[in-house]
């Protein structure tokens, strides 16, 4: 009788084991398609805003809606390719002078985003890094190019756990995204 | 006693129902586990007091509701077509909370009315199920579950 609990023991262990690896990678892969949602939103966003054929309502939206995806202390990094500069700005400054941008025409496009591995920032915070792939047009009056660029931008997301009496609720929240590289 | 096996090995040869029970038992935990990954965030999200009302509801009434889920998956077919986010914020508060369910992971999507503009802007390549239309509209306050 003792072997039979024994073994029952041992192999007990052994599925718990699986069991939550199986669990895990579920999770895992649950929060990637989410960010990965939530980025093509994000560029999404960003191609609206700088939209000069939009109303200025439906850019306003886009910004709001852009707003409320960043953590509010969040910093945005702009690169110029011709000046070579990289400036910090806020959240809501980024988006307000990339839709007063003075170009007749902006088109920005993005090639597919890119998840990272999840690692833990601080305690039971969970976090992800995203690459973003974004390229600029500006054009003149004339429809003739005047400033292009195609940078790669990291971002970070924080994927935090809400308190509910039910169940447990996650939310994804975008933190400070800087530029890797422009050419 | 000198009959007693002298290790784990020599029991499962000398007693091969050692062997069954081990895989037996794997295979009921692993069967119960995906089924509890599955069916918790929906048991849990409709209170037991709804549930019978949705089961009443399902016999005589479900003509007279608004599809949710139609009204929603319309959000999404239409890209950019504000008059389908408007058809639902007729039916439903615009600060509804929203409960996304993913690979049995539950995100919180903020208000129903960013929701659906991040529906109608970001171009999602799946249509969404209702978890909880009749509690919904039952009942304030209780968060709408989707999943996809």
């Amino acid at each position: 009788m003792k072997y039979f609990f024994l073994t029952l023991m041992i192999s007990g262990s052994f599925i718990h084991l699986v069991a939550q690896d199986v669990s895990k990678k579920q999770f895992e892969d649950a929060i990637r398609q989410k960010i990965s949602e939530k980025l093509s939103l994000l560029e999404n966003y960003i191609s609206t805003i700088g939209n000069k054929s939009l109303s200025p309502d439906q850019c306003k939206d886009a910004i709001n809606n852009a707003c409320r995806m960043f953590a509010g202390d969040a910093i945005i990094q702009v690169s110029n390719v011709k000046t070579k500069s990289i400036i910090d700005k806020r959240v809501r400054d980024y988006f307000d002078d990339l839709y007063r941008l003075n170009y007749s025409k902006v088109e920005i496009t993005f090639k597919p985003n890119s998840v990272g591995d999840i690692y833990f920032k601080e305690y039971g915070k969970l976090f992800l890094n995203g690459t973003i792939r974004q390229k600029f047009q500006a054009r003149d009056d004339n429809g003739k190019i005047v400033y292009h660029d195609y940078t790669i931008k990291n971002i970070e997301i924080e994927v935090k756990e809400v308190k509910n009496r039910h169940q447990k609720l996650f939310e994804i929240i975008f933190h400070n995204i800087t530029v890797i590289r422009t050419t | 006693m000198s009959d007693a096996p002298k290790n784990f090995i020599e029991l499962i040869y000398r007693r091969p129902i050692f062997f069954f029970v081990i895989v037996g038992t794997f295979l009921i935990i692993a069967i119960l586990k995906g089924i509890t990954i599955e069916t918790t965030p929906i048991t849990v999200r409709i209170p037991s007091s709804d549930t019978a009302r949705v089961e009443k509801k399902s016999e005589n009434e479900t003509n007279e509701q608004p599809n949710l889920e139609f009204l929603i998956n319309e959000v999404i077919n239409n890209q950019h077509d504000k008059n389908k986010i408007r058809n639902v914020l007729n039916v439903l508060p615009y600060d509804l909370q929203v409960h996304h369910i993913v690979n049995g992971t539950t995100f919180s999507e903020g208000s129903l009315e960013t929701f659906l503009e991040m529906l109608n802007t970001s171009a999602p390549n799946y249509q969404i199920r209702v978890l909880n239309a009749d509690a919904v509209l039952k009942t304030p306050n209780v968060p709408l579950m989707i999943k996809h």
